[in-house]
C-alpha cells in the first residue's frame, strides 16, 4: 500500500518522495515512525494501538479537518474507498476495532473477563484496568504533545509570525504573566475548559475560529471521556492540581499527602484495637522471628541469691545422703514390698526355667541404662548360667554386642555359658514389614558384625527382652508373638518403660515383667543371695525421698518469690 | 519435568510398598531390593551428615570461635572411636572398656542432668506463672508420682487403697496412650497426604 506524508504545518496529503509541501510549500520533516501511516498499526494489539493512535495524531486531526471541510463545502479531500477515521474508533480501541480486527479468543477472554471473577478473569480485568490507567496517561501526554502543534495551529490563525512559533507556550506564558508564582495551566487547555463551559468566557481568549473551536471541542471530549456529564467545577479544580482519584476500600481512607511538591495519596489502614499485652506478645514473636540469636525473655538467675547458702545445703545433703546409702549398703527402706503380678509373673518363669533349655535374649537398650538392667538382670543369669542354658543373643541397639559382653563379664559366665550372636538387627530403622518378609541384604563389611538374614522363627524354650524404652519393646513382642505364639515372652525393662508396656501383660502377650531397681531387689531376693540391687534400691530411696523435699520446698519459695516480683507480698 | 519425575517415582514406590502388605508373595523380592536402596541411601545420608558434622567443627577450630574446645574435645572423640573401631573392631577388650568406662558414665550422668533440669524447669514454671490450677497440678503430680515409685507406698493386694494406687500408677498410661494415637492417626494422614500428592516433602522449597 502506497504511504502518504502529512505535512506537519497544513495537514495536507503529500507524496512519499516529496521534500515539500504541495499545499503550503513547507519543509516535510519526515518522522519515520509517527508520520507514516502504516495499515499495521490498525493491527497491533490493544496497546500498541494506543502509541499508533499518539502517533497518527497529525494525520488524524487533518482527517478531522478534512471531514469539516466536507460537511461544510460538500467536497472532501479524502480518496474515494478510504476508510474514514472516526476519532471514538482510534481512541476506544476495545470499541473500534474489536469487531473486526481483535481475534476470536481475545474476545472470549474479555467476555469472560467481565462476568466471572476466577483468575483469568482477574488477571483479564487487571490488565483492563492498567490499559485504562494507561490510555488515561496517554490521552494527557498526548495533550501535552498536542500543546507545541496547536500553538502552531494557532499561530497562522492569530497572524503571529513563524519564528515566534519556535518559541514554547512557557514563554508566551510568563510574558504576559510574569507574576503569576502559581503552575499556570497552558492555554490550550483553558481554551478547551472554555469550549466545556468549565470556566467563565470573561478570561478566555477572543479570536478563535470555528475550525478551531470544534477542534478544541473534540479534545475536550478526549479531555474526559465517560465523565462529561458527572464532573463538576470541583473535579476541574482537582485536575488542575495534577491529583487523581483513588479508591478505597470499605476499612481504608485515603489521605492526599504532598510529596516534594508533589500531591500523591497514602492509605490510611483502618485503626486496630490492640491489647498491651497483645503488643507484648507480638514484639517479642517479632524479636524471636527477627533474629534467632537474641537473648530469650527467660529471667536470669540472681548470682547472689539469698537463698544461695540453701541450695548449696540441699545439694551437699543430697550428694551426702546418696554416697552415705550406696556406701552402707543397707537393705530397702521397706523390707518386704509387696510382689505386683507381672514380678510373680516373671518369678514362676525364672524359678522353671529347664535345665539346657534353649533361649533368645534380645537386647535393645542403651549404655545410659546399662547399670539399671545389670542390676535387675544379674540374678536371671545367674540362674541360666547354672541351668546351663543355651543362650542365643540379637540386639536392635547399636552397642547391643559390647553391652551383653559386660553383663555376661559381670557375672562370670561369658565363657561358660553358650552364647550364638546372631548380630544386629535395627528394627527400628527396618519396620514391620522387613521384620515379616526375613532380612535381605546379602553384603558383608568386614569388621562388623554380621546382619542376621531373617529374624528367628522358633526353636527357642523361652524369650527375654531387655529393653529401655517401650518402643523397642512393643516392636519386639509385636513381631515375635507372631513368628513364635508358642514361645514365652517375658521382659526386663526399666521402670520408665513399664507402664506402656502393661497392656501386653494384661494381653497375656507377655508372661512376665520386672521394671526398675524396686522389682529386681524383689527377684535378688527371690533367686540369689546377692544384695547389691537392694542396696542400691535403698540409695534410690533416699534419693527420691530428697528429690520430693527440694521439690516442694523449691515450689514454695519461686511461688512467694513470684509474689514479690509482682507486689503482691 | 523434574517435579513430574519425582511425583511419579514417590507413587511407583509408595505405591508398591502398600501393596506389597497385601501381595506379599508377588512383590516379596521387588520390596527387599527397595529396602535395600533404602539402606544404603540412609546411609549415605549418614555420611553426609557426619561430613558436615566433622566440616563444621573443623571450621570453628579454625576461626577459634567460642567455646571451640568442645570442638576440639568432640573431634578428638571422633577420631579416636573411629580408629579404634576400625582397626580393633567392636570385639576387642580395649575397645569394649572404653566405650564401657567413658560412654556409659557419661550417658548417665546425662540423665542425672536431665532429672535436676527438669526439677528446676518446674521451679522456673511456678516463679514465673505463680501459684496457677496448672502450676499446682504439676507439682502435686510429680511428687505424687515420685511418692509412688518410692515404694514407700506400698499395701497389701486387694485393698481398695491399693486399688487406687495401681490406679494412680496407671493414670500416665491415659495420656500416653492418648498420644500414640494421635501420633498413629497423625502417620497415616501425612501417608496419605504424601502418597495422593497433596503434599510434597521431596524437594519443596
Amino acid at each position: 500500500m502506497t504511504e502518504i506524508i502529512i505535512c506537519p504545518e497544513c495537514g495536507a496529503e503529500n507524496p512519499e518522495d516529496a521534500t515539500f509541501c504541495e499545499v503550503c510549500h513547507a519543509p516535510l520533516i519526515v518522522d519515520e515512525e509517527s508520520d507514516l501511516i502504516s495499515p499495521k498499526s490498525l493491527d497491533q494489539d490493544d496497546f500498541d494501538l494506543l502509541n499508533a493512535v499518539e502517533d497518527d495524531l497529525p494525520g488524524l486531526l487533518h482527517a478531522l479537518k478534512q471531514d469539516d471541510q466536507s460537511l461544510s463545502s460538500g467536497e472532501g479531500n479524502l480518496e474515494e474507498g478510504e476508510p474514514v477515521l472516526e476519532s471514538d474508533d482510534l481512541f476506544n480501541p476495545d470499541e473500534g476495532q474489536e469487531g473486526n480486527e481483535i481475534p476470536d479468543w481475545l474476545h472470549r477472554i474479555r467476555e469472560r473477563a467481565s462476568e466471572e471473577d476466577d483468575s483469568v478473569g482477574e488477571i483479564t480485568q487487571k490488565i483492563s484496568a492498567a490499559k485504562d490507567s494507561l490510555a488515561g496517561e496517554k490521552r494527557s501526554s498526548q495533550h501535552e504533545s498536542f500543546e507545541s502543534w496547536i500553538q502552531k495551529l494557532r499561530g497562522p490563525i492569530r497572524g503571529m509570525p513563524e519564528e515566534k512559533l519556535e518559541e514554547g507556550v512557557d514563554d508566551e506564558d510568563t510574558e504576559q504573566e510574569p507574576e503569576d508564582v502559581t503552575p499556570k495551566e497552558p492555554d490550550w487547555l483553558q481554551k478547551i475548559r472554555q469550549a466545556e463551559g468549565k470556566i467563565s468566557t470573561t478570561d478566555a481568549s477572543e479570536n478563535i475560529g470555528d475550525g478551531e473551536e470544534k477542534l478544541l471541542n473534540w479534545l475536550a471530549t478526549l479531555e474526559e471521556p465517560g465523565e462529561k456529564e458527572t464532573v463538576d467545577e470541583e473535579d476541574a479544580e482537582e485536575e488542575d492540581e495534577n491529583t487523581q482519584q483513588v479508591e478505597t476500600d470499605v476499612s481504608g481512607v485515603t489521605q492526599e499527602v504532598a510529596v516534594n511538591g508533589e500531591p500523591s495519596f497514602e492509605v490510611i489502614p483502618p485503626k486496630l484495637q490492640v491489647t498491651p499485652e497483645e503488643k507484648t506478645q507480638a514484639e517479642k514473636l517479632a524479636s524471636m522471628i527477627m533474629d534467632e540469636s537474641t537473648p530469650r525473655p527467660i529471667r536470669k538467675l540472681k548470682r547472689r541469691s539469698p537463698l544461695g547458702s540453701a541450695r548449696f545445703f540441699f545439694a551437699l545433703l543430697l550428694i551426702v545422703s546418696l554416697s552415705v546409702s550406696l556406701f552402707l549398703g543397707q537393705r530397702g527402706l521397706i523390707q518386704t514390698p509387696a510382689i505386683m503380678p507381672q514380678t510373680e509373673g516373671f518369678l514362676n518363669w525364672a524359678e522353671n526355667i529347664p535345665q539346657g533349655s534353649s533361649l533368645l535374649l534380645v537386647f535393645d537398650y542403651q549404655p545410659a541404662f546399662s547399670s539399671e538392667i545389670n542390676l535387675i538382670a544379674t540374678p536371671v543369669l545367674e540362674r541360666l548360667a547354672e541351668e546351663e542354658s543355651k543362650i542365643s543373643v540379637i540386639s536392635s541397639s547399636i552397642s547391643g554386642p559390647v553391652l551383653y559382653r559386660q553383663l555376661f563379664q559381670g557375672i562370670g559366665a561369658l565363657e561358660a555359658v553358650s552364647i550364638v550372636d546372631l548380630g544386629y538387627f535395627p528394627i527400628g530403622a527396618f519396620g514391620a514389614f522387613d521384620l515379616g518378609m526375613g532380612f535381605s541384604a546379602n553384603w558383608v563389611l568386614a569388621g562388623l558384625p554380621d546382619s542376621p538374614k531373617n529374624l528367628p522363627s522358633g526353636g527357642f524354650d523361652g524369650i527375654l527382652i531387655f529393653a529401655d524404652t517401650y518402643e523397642g519393646a512393643r516392636a519386639w513382642i509385636e513381631q515375635l508373638t507372631i513368628l513364635m505364639p508358642e514361645t514365652t515372652i517375658n521382659l526386663l525393662v526399666t521402670d520408665q518403660a513399664m507402664p506402656m508396656l502393661m497392656p501386653y501383660f494384661d494381653s497375656g502377650q507377655v508372661k512376665g515383667m520386672v521394671s526398675g531397681l524396686n522389682s529386681g531387689a524383689i527377684l535378688e531376693s527371690e533367686l540369689s543371695q546377692s544384695s547389691q540391687t537392694a542396696a542400691r534400691w535403698w540409695a534410690y530411696q533416699v534419693g527420691l525421698i530428697l528429690m520430693m523435699g527440694v521439690m516442694v520446698i523449691g515450689a514454695i519459695y519461686a511461688g512467694y518469690q513470684h509474689k514479690e516480683e509482682r507486689g503482691e507480698g | 519435568m523434574k517435579k513430574i519425575l519425582t511425583i511419579v517415582i514417590l507413587l511407583l514406590i509408595g505405591l508398591t510398598v502398600l501393596g506389597g502388605y497385601f501381595f506379599p508373595a508377588a512383590l516379596g523380592p521387588l520390596l527387599n531390593l527397595l529396602i535395600d536402596w533404602g539402606i544404603l541411601l540412609l546411609g549415605t545420608a549418614g555420611l553426609i551428615g557426619v561430613y558436615y558434622l566433622i566440616k563444621s567443627h573443623v571450621g570453628q577450630v579454625a576461626r577459634k570461635e567460642k567455646k571451640f574446645v568442645l570442638s576440639i574435645v568432640l573431634l578428638a572423640a571422633f577420631s579416636t572411636t573411629l580408629i579404634l573401631g576400625l582397626f580393633l573392631s567392636i570385639e576387642d577388650p580395649l575397645f569394649i572398656d572404653l566405650m564401657i568406662n567413658i560412654q556409659t558414665p557419661v550417658e548417665t550422668s546425662l540423665l542425672a542432668i536431665l532429672a535436676v533440669v527438669l526439677m528446676t524447669a518446674s521451679f522456673r514454671l511456678i516463679s514465673t506463672q505463680g501459684w496457677t490450677p496448672m502450676s499446682i497440678a504439676f507439682l502435686t503430680s510429680a511428687v505424687i508420682s515420685l511418692a509412688l515409685n518410692v515404694g514407700a507406698v506400698n499395701f497389701r493386694l486387694g485393698t481398695e487403697v491399693t486399688a487406687v494406687i495401681n490406679y494412680l500408677r496407671r493414670l500416665p498410661l491415659i495420656g500416653a496412650r492418648g498420644i500414640l494415637l494421635g501420633m498413629a492417626l497423625g502417620g497415616l494422614i501425612v501417608g496419605l497426604r504424601v502418597l495422593l500428592t497433596i503434599d510434597k516433602p521431596y524437594g519443596e522449597s
